[in-house]
């Protein structure tokens, strides 16, 4: 009997075939029969097919260390189910896509977020962190623009940058501790450099400002289709690493209760439909750090089912958004307005997604979101408390007020020709609807499936009238000043203002410099023997002064070393 | 026996081809082929051996992309050092083995000359200074070890270590590489850059695990200094290049840097095997990534996501073949208590980034089938054989008793 099958490699090693099937409808199919596969993978490890949860398989000895590719626990399999869900909706959205090799990176991509969520050793926690990063840089560059190029770039040095920071703290810790094994480092917390490397490289894919940067430029850039990938699978995995390793830290705590304000702030300054979206995720993933660093067991839930229906959602505002870029090439707001006309059904699929992150009842994101709320209320934080809700306000405010009123309606004549998407984005975008109302109206299956019981009941009459409430609020400064919240031509800097403006400086100083040692060092090898090569040229032709020079250097050092080394060995 | 009388076969295949190649070209080719395909059969390691056939017939190949004037012969040379690099873990006998490091370094020689339709003496004669003397030194020093003199010994250490570098191209002794690397074609680079690193690492790991005494400890500091210097010397000359060429000129500096530490464990045979699969494949990745970017340079047509693929093995990035060889050296070099070692080793990592993308960036193109497109997707495809690295790190550690060389007094 098998003893155990990996979800992740299921989506990895199938995606391989992509390319090789010809027919174009059959290829189709194979492309949404992958997650498909991978979901009956999940449910079979869920009813105990494979020895139940929890459970540890393919354990793998490499150089002396035990690689444990598959910890199954209520954590990894709750967000292995979101994943998997995920990425058939996305799969289905992106049926019409004829790049193979984008096909393949979002699978790989999505393949090894899973990988990173059934890991339970640091090494190959790894491995598939650095996987998820270099697929997922393809969905950038597969848009093909310069500024697409350009952020995909940025956005691979950010996520090398965290990974050999992440490698550098695994390093450390096993030569402390002899151990790969990842467990929580609560109790080791400040005990060595090696977890403040770690919790850097997890902080950095959680886009904790001000390491958010990556997120906000490289988003907007990618397809249209791997931008919506991309809001699945970086940023929660992070949540799930933090949930595993830091669970309980203050420190997180605060920086994801920042952060969820932070992210919304900057969202109201956008003009980039997408853009704003990207913002909406640094905030709403504050909201799921913050409770990793709460780390009571409502925390941990909430966190953990924040996490589920932010996917959901997320990915589907990111569609919506997508399908007005796929159908005008716009996403600006200055550029788009009244496509209500051409585009209803895609605006009311997307103010499902809108009404969900808002937290309005009957949607999924109420009955997530106000977990984490509760939880900062019940261990007494009113400043997180306060940040939190706040945020809320922001979403709601942007998300479902300010960008849909810019690109649906606030001009009565469309400024552009528009229609609707093709079918198979609309049914994509329909299955995380669906999804989305379900779980709003009936949590039960959500709930059973986040890691600790849950006693919370999210349908009280203080939790329906207190959101409402605060959404109320929210709404009436919006209607009064509608006209306000135009878009504007503009260029929002951000904490990324330390590369672009200091940083610029500091990089053309570094330039500088090196550039002056280099021409110090062609001058030495290329001018003064040139001098050299205008008196020999005469006698040898094929002597040059480089060779000289270069002899003269590798002289000295070896006859100085061999000097050196024979009084040592005299020495010692 | 059987794997000399098999080599001897694999030997007279090559000089059989180079001869007619006179006459018939392509005919050097196929006895090329042929001639290390039979060494391979007696190669001392089937794992270690797979990849050095991999690598040479992608180096035979590529000389198909050059008119060279030598023709026919450049198979014969080039299928020579393959063999020899079959070789190296064959024989115990230290006169084999330092002749097997010179023997893998003289064709160089005559390719790093090859140009289209001539040959550049210039570029030649300024490399060939530079190896004789490395192998004067690495001679030199490897003979004094061999005669285990122990107040010789550190002079013996330091003359074999100083050798290898210039052989190599380690830092502060690298002048000629960025140099020759910017001047001299593409297609006899991708061969002086892969395959024939292989070997005088090899040499200098056995002979220095053979020869180790307790003075070993002591002197290993000047390795680890070098490693370092060509490590950031490397990474920092690159990020300033301009010139592809130059640019992996740099990159051999650095990378041959991290592979200098690799040699810090010959004093503990329990990391012995870690060490010698991280160097191995870290040797296997820079081959990989020089044959593909040279192959790029040359043919102007290699596929923007491979390009990137061989720069993410450059940088280590799992589960590439570069990553396994940088994480087990830094492994070894932590547990040999060399951390700040591999501390530089991953600070370099990261100072390498952008060089290297900007490099994948340039030399990508869209898909063409063509003679590059094949070389360079074959490039990536070798450096996904160890995506589970297990198998390589087995068969090295079944290779170990083979390592230690008999001095003869």
């Amino acid at each position: 009997m098998i003893e155990w099958i990996h979800p992740g490699l299921i989506l990895i090693f199938g995606s391989l075939f992509i390319p090789l099937i010809s027919n174009r409808r059959v290829k189709q199919a194979y492309f949404v029969i992958l997650p498909v596969l991978a979901l009956i993978d999940l449910i079979l490890i869920s009813k105990g097919f494979f020895g139940g949860v929890p459970s540890s398989h393919w354990s793998i000895d490499i150089v002396g260390y035990d690689l444990l590719l598959g910890r199954v626990d209520k954590l990894s399999m709750v967000f292995a189910y979101v994943f998997v869900i995920a990425a058939l909706c996305m799969n289905v959205y992106a049926l019409h896509i004829n790049r193979d090799w984008e096909h393949v990176s979002a699978m790989l991509y999505a393949g090894s977020g899973l990988g990173v969520v059934f890991a339970g050793d640091l090494f190959s926690l790894y491995i598939f962190w650095e996987i998820m990063a270099w697929s997922s840089l393809f969905l950038i560059w597969f848009r093909g623009t310069r500024s697409a190029l350009d952020a995909g770039f940025r956005y691979i040095m950010w996520h090398l940058t965290g990974g050999i920071l992440l490698l550098a703290g695994i390093l450390i810790h096993v030569q402390t501790t002899g151990s790969i094994e990842f467990v929580s480092f609560l109790d080791s917390w400040g005990s060595s450099m090696a977890y403040y490397l770690i919790l850097l490289g997890f902080i950095i894919n959680a886009a904790v400002p001000p390491l958010h940067p990556w997120l906000t430029d490289a988003y907007p850039e990618a397809t249209v289709t791997g931008a919506v990938y991309m809001t699945a699978f970086t940023t929660k995995s992070a949540v799930y690493v933090l949930i595993r390793g830091f669970a309980g830290l203050e420190l997180i705590m605060w920086l994801g209760a920042i952060m969820a304000m932070y992210g919304v702030i900057f969202a109201m300054l956008q003009n980039d439909g997408r853009r704003l979206l990207a913002y909406h995720i640094v905030s709403q993933v504050g909201y799921m750090v913050c409770g990793a660093g709460m780390g009571t067991a409502m925390a941990i839930n909430g966190a953990t089912a924040h996490a589920f229906c932010h996917i959901l959602y997320k990915a589907l505002l990111f569609m919506g958004m997508g399908a007005v870029l796929e159908v005008t090439g716009r996403s600006r707001f200055t550029e788009l307005g009244g496509l209500y006309r051409y585009m209803p059904r895609t605006f009311w699929l997307y103010m499902i997604g809108a009404f969900s992150i808002s937290g309005f009842p009957l949607f999924n994101g109420f009955v997530s979101k106000t977990m984490t709320v509760e939880a900062s209320a019940l261990i007494h934080q009113p400043i997180v408390w306060f940040l939190l809700e706040g945020a809320s306000i922001g979403t709601f405010f942007c998300i479902a007020l300010k960008l849909p009123r810019n690109v649906w309606f606030s001009e009565e004549k469309p400024v552009v020709e528009a229609k609707e998407p093709p079918i198979n984005m609309l049914a994509g975008m329909g299955m995380l609807a669906a999804l989305c109302i379900f779980l709003g109206i009936y949590p039960k299956p959500l709930y059973d499936l986040l890691p600790y019981p849950v006693e919370f009941v999210p349908y009280t009459s203080e939790h329906v009238l207190g959101i409402c409430q605060l959404l109320f609020f929210a709404f009436i400064p919006f209607w009064i000043m509608r006209e306000s919240f135009r878009g504007e031509e503009k260029i929002v800097l951000d904490t990324d203002w330390l590369v672009r403006i200091p940083g610029r400086r500091f990089i053309r100083f570094c330039e500088d410099t090196l550039i002056r040692y280099a021409e110090f060092d062609e001058k030495r090898f290329f001018v003064f023997p040139a001098l050299l090569e205008r008196l020999s040229k005469s006698i040898r032709a094929i002597q040059t002064g480089y060779l000289q020079d270069y002899l003269r250097i590798i002289f000295a050092i070896v006859i100085i070393s061999l000097i050196l080394a024979s009084i040592g060995g005299m020495l010692i | 026996m059987n794997d000399l009388i098999l080599m001897t076969i694999a030997v007279v295949l090559l000089l059989l081809g180079s001869v007619v190649s006179y006459r018939y070209p392509r005919a050097g080719f196929f006895s090329a082929v042929a001639a290390v395909m039979t060494a391979f059969f007696a190669c001392a390691s089937p794992e270690y051996g797979i990849f050095i056939l991999l690598i040479g017939i992608l180096n035979l190949i590529s000389l198909d992309a050059i008119r060279s004037k030598i023709r026919g012969i450049d198979y014969g040379l080039v299928g020579f050092m393959v063999i020899v690099t079959m070789y190296i873990f064959n024989t115990a006998e230290l006169s084999l083995v330092l002749a097997s490091f010179v023997l893998v370094s003289v064709p160089t020689y005559i390719l790093v000359m090859m140009r289209e339709d001539e040959m550049d003496v210039e570029v030649g004669v300024k490399y060939i200074v530079f190896m004789v003397i490395a192998t004067v030194l690495f001679l030199t020093g490897a003979i004094i070890l061999a005669k285990g003199i122990e107040s010789l010994y550190v002079l013996g250490y330091v003359a074999l270590i100083l050798g290898l570098a210039l052989e190599l191209g380690i830092a502060p002794l690298h002048e000629w590489v960025p140099d020759i690397f910017a001047r001299a074609d593409p297609v006899p680079l991708s061969i002086i850059a892969s395959i024939a690193k292989i070997v005088p690492f090899v040499v200098a790991f056995r002979i220095l695990y053979s020869t180790a005494t307790e003075l070993t400890g002591a002197v290993m500091v000047f390795t680890a200094l070098l490693a370092a210097t060509s490590m950031f010397i490397g990474n920092i000359g690159a990020l300033t290049s301009r010139e592809h060429g130059r640019v992996l000129g740099y990159s051999t500096v650095a990378n041959m840097g991290y592979l200098m530490s690799s040699l810090l464990a010959v004093t503990e045979p329990e990391f012995l095997p870690l060490a010698l699969a991280g160097g191995l494949l870290l040797l296997f990745s820079n081959a990989c990534g020089k044959i593909g970017f040279f192959s790029a340079m040359k043919g102007e047509d290699a596929y923007s996501p491979f390009t990137y693929m061989l720069s993410f093995s450059f940088l280590g990035v799992p589960p590439l073949i570069g990553f396994w060889g940088k994480l087990f050296i830094a492994i070894t070099l932590i547990r040999i208590e060399y951390v700040w070692l591999a501390v530089i080793l991953l600070i370099n990592s990261a100072v390498s980034i952008p060089y290297y993308l900007r490099l994948a960036k340039e030399l990508g193109k869209a898909w063409h089938t063509s003679l590059t497109g094949f070389i360079v997707l074959a490039s990536v495809l070798i450096t996904l054989l160890t995506i589970a690295p297990n198998w390589f790190v087995d068969g090295i550690e079944a290779l170990m008793p083979l390592i230690l060389i008999e001095m003869g007094g």
